[in-house]
């Protein structure tokens, strides 16, 4: 598979998922949308395992992938721990750990130019603007969101502790876009570009997802009428991480050849 | 308009097979970083009798992008071209 292809593979499925959506009778629609954010999950799911057993046991990157792989998981669990009416709970420990294998994945993959060394070459001044900018975006996507769940959790509703954890993770993973991104213009040119490309395409459509939700939640809307853009915001991003794992695969083994 | 080149024919033939993954910029940037970092000296200076100690500079940052497996194979490739 070529790597135009993986970086418009999400958009074509996605596309794909909204025409069956649409043809379907109305009381299906429900069901289509489920279904397809069940199975980008899926495949970001098999893009991450690729990814992951692409290295060896101890390479640097094979970890970032397995966390990426927990986290997909851990959330997949949650959907099917709420799809089959289970306790909010378990579904608060799913959500909770699957957020915290995301930030730890996202991490683990930013740092991946400063851990080979080669930001000894970098002037120390280039990077903060970049960071700063990333920083400020996160927050001010997040902030709103953070703040109620935070005011929730302060009144005495323990539940308000997930959201709260999912909103620190977006504001982390949505910071850490500043690494990813300047990794990816670094590689510009090289088969290795395309993993990080994709990453940061994801990262980029959950930093439109989390400030759509922001701006439709200050503005009151009823969450059901916009549903169809968000799941497929929330679809293509997720079919992203699976491009960008098997992207992974096919640069490092462009080495073999 | 040509690229940009070390000016030293041993450093522009490891810095193109970098490129290959890292791209041309930072292809070239790795091998002065770590020429420099390994020999004390930048990649205009490069010659055959270096390419080890290179090697072996570049070794922990192949490793971190493609793996410990793929990192010999750049790295052989890397000998054969220059014939070593």
């Amino acid at each position: 598979m070529k790597y135009r292809t993986l970086a418009a593979a999400p958009v074509v499925l996605v596309a794909v998922a909204l025409a069956a959506w649409t043809a379907a009778p109305v009381e299906l629609r429900p069901s289509v949308l489920a279904g397809a954010v069940e199975s980008a999950k899926v495949l970001a799911l098999v893009g991450c395992g690729v990814a992951a057993w692409t290295f060896e046991a101890g390479d640097y990157l094979r970890r970032a992938w397995l966390l990426l792989a927990a986290c997909t998981l851990f959330l997949f669990g949650r959907d099917v721990v709420a799809l089959a009416g289970g306790p909010v709970l378990a579904e608060g420990i799913l959500a909770t750990a699957g957020n915290g294998c995301s930030v730890a994945g996202t991490w683990v993959l930013a740092r991946a130019w400063t851990v080979a060394g080669l930001d000894e070459g970098d002037a120390p001044t280039g990077k903060w603007p970049l960071r700063t900018g990333a920083v400020a975006v996160a927050l001010l996507v997040t902030g709103w969101p953070l703040v109620g769940d935070l005011g929730a959790l302060m009144r005495g509703d323990a539940f308000a502790v997930v959201p709260l954890v999912s909103d620190v993770a977006d504001t982390v993973v949505l910071a850490l876009l500043a690494p990813l991104l300047r990794t990816t213009l670094a590689l510009q040119g090289g088969v290795l570009r395309w993993p990080w490309a994709l990453m940061t395409a994801g990262n980029l459509l959950w930093l439109v997802f989390d400030a759509l939700y922001g701006v439709l939640g200050l503005l009151h809307v009823d969450p059901s009428r916009t549903r169809v853009a968000t799941e497929a915001l929330r679809v293509v991003a997720t079919l992203y991480t699976a491009s960008a794992g098997l992207a992974q695969r096919k640069a490092v083994k462009a080495a073999a050849t | 308009m040509t690229e940009a080149t070390t000016g030293n024919a041993i450093a522009d033939r490891i810095a193109g097979r970098l490129a290959l993954y890292l791209g041309p910029h930072t292809g070239r940037v790795a091998v002065k970083t770590f020429s420099v970092k390994a020999l004390g000296r930048g990649p205009e200076t490069l010659t055959l009798r270096d390419v080890p100690a290179l090697q072996q500079a570049l070794r922990p940052m192949l490793r971190t992008f493609v793996g410990r497996a793929q990192c010999e194979i750049v790295l052989e490739q890397i000998a054969r071209e220059l014939g070593l």
